[in-house]
């Protein structure tokens, strides 16, 4: 199983949110190129960067510390946040990022989307945020009336590598993801699935590793290990 | 006198212990061959065979573990100034830091640090696994009879690092010039496996074994 240690950038500082409000931000000390050597070093072979000045603004405003690590380490980066044009993809991958996340810009233009799975084979992750059964927008500011499978079923053939499941009742509460209803959910899907949001502890982890046969291809996880409920060196056994 | 191979629940010691009987009897050498985790009689041993697999911190954290047999290698080590051979983990244990895991201490006999592998080439896998050329950087005692570029089996995911440039004695290429071996007045280690790597490891070995100071 992929695990990937996540790294949300704001203003070049390594941040994490609660339920995606920006308004309940918590910022670390160390920067996020000392945190990225920090994953590197302990043995993650993955990370996932986030850009949320790119997903509230749409543009790619931590461009150049998130390049430098693209490039410094033997990471495999999946990067995400503010990639809405054919161009900002090309952008990152021309510079080393193994997967492309687009989240509202595939919501809001689906043949983008599928534009862009031909032009990138493999290489375009599509994050879903979830509330409720329905998918959100823009930083989560925006709701949607569309209900998650309806929008599977329409992209489930376009050659989407991932999913990028974020339940956002649970992100960032640390109270343990839904693991149950995301299984449930993946098993009829092709696309595999990566769980984010809400991880809470090693035993979280540990119970959706051994599921056998769940289309659950990772695990994000964020502020657990920040804030030291999930000690990396036994997260990094778990790969 | 004989020979230790230092047991501290890495694995990866029968090979090692193994493949040293077989380099002894080649030279028709009379010393036994001992694996142990015994502080006594690792410091009266004549030399000694640091083995290492699995992390750094684990196998640091492994030789804490067993009491008094830090405090043994440092006396065999600094104050003896006896011969050591680290394999692979064991040599890196050589350093003052290593980062597998989460930052450990080691022994740092030699100034350096353990990190991962970080070359640019994302297509190189990792572990780095697998027969090698190793490049000889000076003309050295234990590589006598090896010749340059020689292939040697590798299976590591960190490599040892130092500014030193006098301690190394062997690079390998993995996307950059890793160090395949270093050396250091009585300290001596090969992050390749002597004891996987046929006929020239089994050389290397009784090179180690052959050499009185």
């Amino acid at each position: 199983m992929i695990i990937f240690p996540a790294i949300d950038i704001k203003n070049g500082k390594c941040v994490r949110l609660v339920k995606g409000d920006f308004k309940k931000m918590t910022s670390y000390e160390n920067s996020p190129i000392e945190q990225a050597d920090k994953f590197f070093q302990s043995g993650f072979n993955n990370i996932h960067i986030i850009d949320l000045d790119g997903a509230l603004q749409g543009k790619m405003i931590n461009y150049d510390i998130i390049k430098k690590i693209i490039q410094k380490f033997k990471l495999k980066v999946q990067i995400g946040g503010g990639i809405r044009t054919i161009d900002d993809i090309k952008k990152w991958i021309e510079i080393g990022a193994d997967k492309i996340v687009m989240g509202t810009a595939a919501l809001e233009n689906i043949d983008l989307l599928q534009n862009a799975c031909e032009k990138f084979k493999n290489r375009i992750a599509v994050a879903l945020d979830i509330k409720d059964g329905f998918l959100h927008l823009s930083g989560w500011n925006k709701q949607t009336n569309i209900s998650i499978k309806s929008f599977i079923n329409k992209i489930e053939n376009f050659g989407v590598s991932r999913i990028i499941y974020t339940d956002i009742n649970k992100d960032g509460t640390k109270q343990g993801p839904n693991i149950k209803d995301t299984i449930e959910l993946s098993q009829k899907v092709k696309i595999p699935f990566v769980i984010s949001g809400g991880v809470s502890s090693i035993k979280d982890i540990k119970k959706i590793k051994e599921i056998k046969n769940s289309n659950i291809q990772g695990v994000i996880v964020g502020k657990s290990i920040y804030d030291g409920d999930i000690d990396i060196k036994d997260l990094v056994k778990l790969i | 006198m004989s020979i230790a191979v230092i047991d501290y629940g890495s694995g990866n010691l029968k090979s090692a212990a193994k493949a040293l009987e077989v380099a002894a009897d080649n030279i028709s050498l009379n010393s036994k061959i001992i694996v142990t985790s015994d502080p006594k009689i690792i410091k009266e041993s004549k030399k000694i065979i640091l083995p290492g697999q699995g992390s750094f911190r684990d196998c640091y954290l492994g030789i804490k573990k067993i009491p008094g047999l830090e405090d043994a290698l440092n006396e065999f080590v600094l104050n003896k100034k006896k011969p050591i051979f680290g394999i692979c983990v064991g040599m890196q244990l050589f350093a003052k830091l290593g980062y597998e895991s989460e930052e450990t201490k080691g022994f740092g006999w030699i100034n350096g640090e353990v990190r991962k592998i970080n070359s640019i080439n994302k297509t190189l896998k990792l572990p780095h696994m697998g027969w090698n050329e190793v490049k000889l950087k000076k003309d050295f005692k234990f590589f006598s009879n090896i010749e340059n570029n020689s292939h040697m089996y590798f299976i590591h995911s960190y490599e040892f690092i130092t500014k030193k440039k006098e301690y190394i004695v062997a690079t390998v290429n993995y996307g950059n010039s890793i160090i395949a071996a270093v050396e250091k007045e009585n300290i001596f280690g090969t992050q390749f496996h002597p004891e996987k790597s046929q006929k020239n490891g089994l050389l290397i070995l009784e090179n180690f074994l052959k050499w009185s100071s």
